[in-house]
């Protein structure tokens, strides 16, 4: 799917998988090096994230998530 | 992650571990696309491993050579520059011929070992757990695997029937 084409009333559910293949096979064609930054970058969010996924964790344990829905 | 490599390199050639190859996530990542992965799995043989007078498992002699330069154990590995590394004896037959065929590649300007895509899939295979499986999948649709290489490993160390449950999941061709 190229970029200068791309129409989001368009897409198809299909279109989305196939991009997401592309994707796919074009980073796996990075040098190990490069992709070992990548990963170190995802580890840096995760352990950024930690505490917020812990905090929303224990609140569902206790029973405390509400879910709002908003209509007019 | 080049100067852990250059560590464990290091710790080769000081004789404490006769051989090793690079595993797990980490090995997927070097034939997929990078996916969050928070260790390093290095796999040595089982020489390298201290056994007790209960028969226990221990990692003693690669543990104290680490700490003696400053790599402390954290959790169920060491940690080593900014990198966890777990240290897993290959005591399984799948893991032990994955070791003698590793494949020898380089970071940076450092040379390491690691798994080939046929023998990570099949010790993913063996593993079972959800997200390996997706892997062995994900190594398959690469292109990366040698189809008929991979087969004669499941076949030579009894993963026929994991590799069966497993095409039925995945809807693979067996």
């Amino acid at each position: 799917m190229e970029s200068n084409n791309f129409d989001l009333s368009k897409m198809t559910v299909e279109d989305l998988f196939r991009a997401k293949a592309e994707r796919r096979k074009r980073l796996a064609k990075l040098p190990f090096e490069e992709k070992i930054l990548i990963v170190k970058k995802l580890q840096a969010v995760s352990r950024a994230l930690a505490p917020v996924r812990a905090a929303n964790k224990a609140k569902r344990a206790a029973g405390k998530v509400e879910i709002r829905f908003k209509t007019k | 992650m080049e100067r852990v490599i250059q560590v464990i390199n290091r710790m080769q050639s000081d004789g404490v571990i006769e051989n090793y190859a690079i595993g797990g996530g980490i090995a997927a990542v070097y034939y997929l696309e990078p996916y969050q992965t928070d260790d390093l799995d290095i796999f040595i043989p089982v020489s390298a491993v201290a056994f007790g007078e209960a028969g226990l498992v221990s990692l003693e002699p690669i543990y104290s050579y680490l700490n003696s330069r400053g790599y402390a154990a954290v959790k169920e590995g060491v940690l080593i520059e900014d990198w966890l590394v777990q240290f897993i004896p290959a005591f399984e037959p799948v893991q032990d011929d994955a070791l003698i065929h590793a494949r020898e590649v380089t970071y940076g300007d450092t040379t390491t070992k690691i798994f080939s895509p046929e023998y990570l899939a099949a010790e993913l295979l063996r593993s079972g757990r959800l997200k390996d499986q997706v892997r062995v999948a994900a190594l398959i649709e690469s292109g990366n695997l040698d189809i008929a290489s991979f087969h004669d490993i499941i076949k030579r160390h009894g993963l026929a029937e994991k590799w069966a449950t497993f095409a039925a999941r995945f809807d693979v061709g067996e």
